[in-house]
C-alpha cells in the first residue's frame, strides 16, 4: 500500500512523458490568451468596449442567471418526482428525461425559433386556433433563449439531484422523522438542504455550458461573449481582441469554478454505506399523481419528442430537393473528423492514464489537472488560443527552414488545427472513464503478472488491454460525439470552405433556412443518443454518470 | 541454529531497505533451507510485508543481500526484477485476473511451455489442490477458499525456488484457515518447496511453519522454533509479543533461581544474569497451577471458559494479576480466593528496566 500514497516530486523518465507534453499543449493557448492582456489595442477597444463588449458581458450575466434558475427549477423538480415519489409512468420517466442531452443546445434553438416564429408552423397552427404568440410570448425575446437554454440544459440538475436522491439512505428520513419532522417539512428541511451540493454541481455546470454557448445565441441573436469572440475575429479580424475577450471570459468561467468548488462538492454529505437502505418512494394518488405525470410528460413532450417529431417532418420535406451527393461529404467529413480525433484522444488519454498511473506524486497531479482543464475552457476561448499558439509555430517553423517549403502553413488552417483543438479540449473526456477502469487495475496485478515472469509487452496485451477494453470503447464514443456536436471550434479552426454537418446547421439556422438544418440535426441527435444508451445500471457512487457531472 | 550443510534456498544478509526516507528494515539476517516452511510474525508495520516485497524484487534493498538457490538477486549494485527472480507470491487479496478463466490464470506463467504440458500441468495442480471442475470458471464464480488454491497453483505451477505468502488467509473465516492452512502445509512439504510465510496470527504461525521469525521494528528480533520462541524468549520483547503471560517483579538468588512474592521459583536452565539483580519473571498461564494445598491465595478477576481450560485471570493480595490455564473441571466463581502454585520448568527473566 506504501507504495500507492503520493511522493513528492517528480523524476525524469518516457512514462512521464505523456503527462509534460499534454499539459504542455493544454497549457499553451491558455498562457497565450492571458499574455494578450498585455497587447493594448486602443482603436478597437473603444469600440468593441462601448458597442460590443459592455452589452455583451450584461447579457452574459443574465442570460447566466436566467438559465441557472430554469434550469434549477425543472431539474430539482423533475428529479424530486421521479427520485421520492411513485406515480404510474414514473420507471419511464426516470430514464427518458435524460434524453434532451443527446440533443445539442443550438438545435434545440432553431426548432423553437423555426416553429415559433410569425411564420413558423407551430405558431400558424396555434394563431388558427386563436393564440396569437408572437405577441404573447415572442420567442426571439430574453425569455425565450432562457426558456429554450434551460430545456436544452436542465438535464445536468436533474442527473446530479437524481444521483444524490439515489445515493441517500432512508435513514435520514427514518432519524427526521424521529425528531418530529414529517410532510413537506421533510422534503424542505431535509432532504432538499442535503441535495444542496449536488444542486451546485448541476446548476454550476450548466452556467459554465450557458457562458460557453456559442450556437445557441447565435440563432437568437442574442450577443454574448462568445459572439463577441466570433465577431472581434471574423468581423473585425482582430485575432488580439478576440484574445483579450477570450481572456475576460475564461476568468469568468474560473470565478464560476472557483464558486461552484465553494459550495462544498467535495463535502458532499454521504450517509450511505453499502449497507445502507434506499429511500423509500412516497406513492402520489389521484389528483398528486396527475399532475406529476403531467409535468414530466410536459417537459418530456417539449424536451424531446416535439423536436424530434419536427425535425422529422422537416428533413422529410426537404429530403429531396438537399439530400445529394454533398450530404455524403458532409457525412464524410463529419465522421473522419469525428473518429479520427475519438482514436487520437483516445490514446492520449491512454498515454495520461499510464503516466498518471505510473507516478502518484503530486508533480504528476498538477500535471494531469492541467492537461484535462480544456474541458473547462468553452470552445470559443480555446479555439482562439490554439490557433495563435498555431500562427507562432507557423512563423517559428517557416523562419527555421526559410525557403525550403512554400508559404503554405503547416498548421494554421489544417485538419492537423482542428484536431489539436480538440485533443485540448476533449482529453478530459476520454481520461476520466479510461482512469477509472484503470483503477480496477491495481498494482498488485502488474506485481503478480511480473512475478509470474511475464514481460511488459505480454502484460500490456494479456492483462492491461483486455482489462481497459470498454474504458476504450466508452472514451472512443464519447469523444466522438463531442467532437461530432462541437460547434464554435469547429468553425474557428476549419480550413477554409470545409463544412460538418455542425457547420452545415450553423450556416443554414444563419441565413434563417431552419427547415434545412432539420436533416444535419436528425444524424447529430441520433449519434447523441450512443452514450447515454452506454450509461450502465444506477450506481450509488455516480460512477455512471457522465464525466462532466462527476 | 543449525547450519545447513547443502545450499540454502533463501539466504538473506544485513538486509536494509528504505521506503521513501523511512529505514523500514534494519539488518535483517535469515536462512531458510530447502523444502523447509518460515513465518514471519511481528506487530503491524514491523517490516514484515516490506521483507517479503524485498524477497520478490519488488523493492530495492540499500545494503544486505538476497540469494535464492544461491544466486545472488540483490546486493550492492544488482538488483535480479521480480520477474526473473523464480519466486511465487501469493497475496493477501489472491490477485487472480478476473477476466481470465481459472484454466488461463493458472496457465499466465507458463508461457514457454508447449500446450500438451501445459495442459498437464493444469491437470495435475487442479487435481492436488482440489479444483477439479472449476478449470472452466472465472474468479468471481469461485468461493473464497477456492481463489485462495488457485492463486496458490498459479504460484506452485512454474515451480518457484521459494513461495513467498502475503497473509495468505486474512480474507478466509477461522474454520476455513486451519483446514486450509495445513492443507497448503501438507503440498508443499510433499513437493519440498520452501515457503516464506507472513501472518499476524500466531497460532497459524505455530501450526505450519517450522521455524519462526519474529520481525520487530525492522530488526529480527529472534528467529528459533516456536517451541524456543515459546519458551527460550530472545528478548523482554519476544517473550511479551509471543503467547498469553504476565510479568512479575523478583531478585536473581542463583544463575538458575529467583525469589518472589510466590517464593523462589528454580529453572532448568541456567540465565546470564548475576545474583542480586533485579528481574520480570515471565509467568505463562500453563505455569500457573491451581492447588488448593498451596499457601499462596489468589482472587478471581475474571474467567474465560476454553473448552478444556478455564483461562483464569487472579489478584495476588500485593495486587499482581497473573494468568492461569486450570483444567476446565475446576469451575470457581468470581471473587472466589484459589490456591496456587507456580511450578516453572523454563524460567524466563529479564533485568528489571
Amino acid at each position: 500500500m506504501k507504495s500507492l500514497l503520493p511522493r513528492p516530486g517528480l523524476s525524469w523518465s518516457t512514462s512521464a512523458l505523456p503527462g509534460f507534453v499534454l499539459a504542455i499543449l493544454t497549457a499553451a493557448p491558455i498562457l497565450v490568451l492571458a499574455s494578450s492582456i498585455f497587447q493594448p489595442l486602443p482603436d478597437l477597444w473603444e469600440h468593441l468596449g462601448r458597442y460590443v463588449l459592455m452589452p455583451a458581458l450584461s447579457k452574459t450575466v443574465q442570460l447566466t442567471l436566467g438559465v441557472c434558475l430554469g434550469t434549477f427549477v425543472i431539474g430539482t423538480l423533475l428529479a424530486s418526482l421521479t427520485g421520492l415519489t411513485e406515480f404510474p409512468g414514473r420507471n419511464f420517466f426516470d430514464r427518458a428525461l435524460i434524453l434532451p442531452l443527446a440533443m445539442p443546445a443550438y438545435v434545440f434553438a432553431f426548432i423553437y425559433v423555426g416553429s415559433l416564429e410569425y411564420s413558423g408552423p407551430a405558431a400558424v397552427f396555434l394563431r388558427s386556433a386563436g393564440l396569437d404568440l408572437s405577441t404573447l410570448l415572442p420567442i426571439r425575446s430574453f425569455g425565450g433563449v432562457v426558456a429554450v437554454m434551460s430545456l436544452a440544459f436542465y438535464p445536468y440538475v436533474y442527473l446530479t439531484v437524481r444521483q444524490c436522491f439515489l445515493s441517500q439512505s432512508q435513514s435520514i428520513v427514518e432519524s427526521a422523522r424521529v425528531l418530529g419532522i414529517s410532510g413537506a417539512g421533510l422534503f424542505f428541511k431535509v432532504l432538499l438542504p442535503a441535495a444542496r451540493p449536488w444542486i451546485a454541481g448541476g446548476v454550476g455546470l450548466t452556467a459554465m455550458e450557458t457562458v460557453a454557448d456559442f450556437g445557441t445565441v447565435s440563432v437568437f441573436n442574442y450577443d454574448t461573449l462568445t459572439s463577441a469572440i466570433y465577431k472581434a475575429w471574423f468581423g473585425f479580424f482582430s485575432l488580439t481582441g478576440a484574445a483579450q475577450i477570450s481572456t475576460m471570459l475564461f476568468s469568468g468561467v474560473l470565478l464560476l469554478i472557483l464558486l461552484e468548488k465553494s459550495f462544498g462538492r467535495g463535502a458532499r454529505f454521504w450517509l450511505s454505506g453499502k449497507k445502507s437502505v434506499p429511500l423509500q418512494k412516497i406513492r402520489l394518488r389521484g389528483a398528486a399523481a396527475f399532475s406529476a405525470f403531467g409535468v414530466c410528460s410536459l417537459v418530456f413532450l417539449l424536451g424531446f419528442c416535439l423536436p424530434v417529431i419536427q425535425l422529422i417532418l422537416w428533413s422529410l420535406r426537404h429530403l429531396s430537393q438537399d439530400f445529394d451527393s454533398r450530404y455524403w461529404t458532409y457525412f464524410g467529413r463529419t465522421a473522419a473528423v469525428s473518429a479520427s480525433a475519438a482514436i487520437l484522444i483516445t490514446l492520449a488519454g491512454l498515454a495520461l492514464a499510464y503516466s498518471a498511473r505510473r507516478h502518484r506524486s503530486l508533480g504528476m497531479r498538477f500535471l494531469v489537472s492541467t492537461a484535462t482543464l480544456g474541458y473547462a475552457v468553452p470552445g470559443a476561448v480555446l479555439a482562439v488560443g490554439v490557433v495563435i499558439v498555431c500562427a507562432h509555430f507557423d512563423r517559428a517553423l517557416s523562419a527555421l527552414i526559410g525557403g525550403v517549403l512554400s508559404s503554405q502553413p503547416l498548421m494554421t488552417q489544417s485538419v492537423l488545427l482542428m484536431q489539436l483543438a480538440y485533443l485540448v479540449r476533449f482529453l478530459r473526456v476520454s481520461f476520466a472513464p479510461l482512469e477509472s477502469a484503470m483503477e480496477r487495475l491495481p498494482v498488485r496485478y502488474d506485481e503478480t503478472a511480473r512475478i509470474l515472469g511475464m514481460s511488459g509487452k505480454s502484460i500490456l496485451a494479456q492483462i492491461h488491454i483486455p482489462l481497459l477494453k470498454s474504458g476504450l470503447l466508452t472514451s472512443a464514443v464519447l469523444v466522438f460525439v463531442e467532437v461530432m456536436k462541437e460547434l464554435p471550434m469547429t468553425l474557428m479552426t476549419r480550413p477554409f470552405g470545409w463544412e460538418t454537418l455542425a457547420v452545415r446547421i450553423f450556416e443554414m439556422t444563419s441565413e434563417g433556412e431552419w427547415e434545412r438544418a432539420a436533416l444535419p440535426s436528425l444524424v447529430l441527435v441520433f449519434c447523441g443518443l450512443l452514450p447515454l444508451l452506454l450509461l450502465p445500471k444506477d450506481r450509488p457512487d455516480g460512477a455512471n454518470l457522465p464525466e462532466a457531472l462527476r | 541454529m543449525t547450519r545447513p550443510t547443502k545450499v540454502p534456498a533463501l539466504q538473506v544478509r544485513g538486509l536494509e531497505v528504505f521506503l521513501g526516507s523511512i529505514k523500514v528494515l534494519d539488518g535483517v539476517d535469515f536462512c531458510i533451507t530447502a523444502g523447509q516452511i518460515a513465518c514471519l510474525i511481528g506487530p503491524s508495520g514491523c517490516g514484515k510485508t516490506t521483507l517479503l516485497r524485498a524477497v520478490a524484487g519488488f523493492e530495492k534493498s540499500s545494503s544486505g543481500s538476497i540469494e535464492i538457490g544461491g544466486a545472488a538477486l540483490s546486493r550492492a549494485g544488482v538488483h535480479v526484477p521480480p520477474e526473473k527472480r523464480n519466486v511465487g507470491f501469493v497475496f493477501q487479496d489472491y490477485c487472480l485476473f478476473p477476466h481470465l478463466t481459472v484454466d488461463e490464470n493458472i496457465t499466465l506463467g507458463l508461457r514457454d511451455l508447449p500446450r500438451e504440458e501445459k495442459i498437464r500441468k493444469v491437470r495435475e495442480w487442479t487435481g492436488i489442490l482440489n479444483l477439479k471442475g472449476t478449470e472452466s470458471m472465472y474468479p468471481h464464480q469461485l468461493s473464497g477458499g477456492q481463489q485462495q488454491r488457485v492463486a496458490l497453483a498459479r504460484s506452485l505451477v512454474r515451480e518457484p525456488g521459494v513461495l513467498l505468502l502475503d497473509e495468505p488467509f486474512s480474507n478466509l473465516d477461522i474454520d476455513l484457515k486451519e483446514s486450509v492452512s495445513r492443507e497448503i502445509r501438507d503440498v508443499l512439504k510433499a513437493r519440498g518447496t520452501a515457503a516464506l510465510w507472513v501472518t499476524h496470527d500466531q497460532k497459524e504461525a505455530f501450526s505450519v511453519a517450522d521455524i519462526i521469525g519474529v520481525l520487530a521494528g525492522g530488526t529480527l528480533a529472534q528467529w528459533g522454533t516456536s517451541y524456543e520462541l515459546y519458551h527460550e524468549p530472545a528478548s523482554r520483547f519476544v517473550a511479551d509479543f509471543v503467547g498469553q503471560g504476565v510479568f512479575i517483579r523478583g531478585r536473581m538468588l542463583g544463575l538458575d533461581r529467583v525469589e518472589t512474592e510466590l517464593g523462589v521459583l528454580r529453572g532448568e536452565r541456567s540465565l546470564e544474569i548475576s545474583p542480586g539483580t533485579p528481574v520480570e519473571v515471565l509467568l505463562r498461564p500453563d505455569d500457573v497451577f491451581h492447588d488448593d494445598a498451596s499457601s499462596f491465595k489468589a482472587e478471581i478477576v475474571s474467567r474465560i471458559f476454553q473448552g478444556p481450560y478455564i483461562l483464569y485471570t487472579l489478584r495476588l493480595p500485593s495486587g499482581q494479576i497473573l494468568l492461569s490455564h486450570v483444567p476446565s473441571h475446576h469451575n470457581h466463581a468470581l471473587g472466589e480466593k484459589i490456591g496456587i502454585k507456580p511450578d516453572v520448568s523454563h524460567l524466563i527473566a529479564f533485568p528489571a528496566a
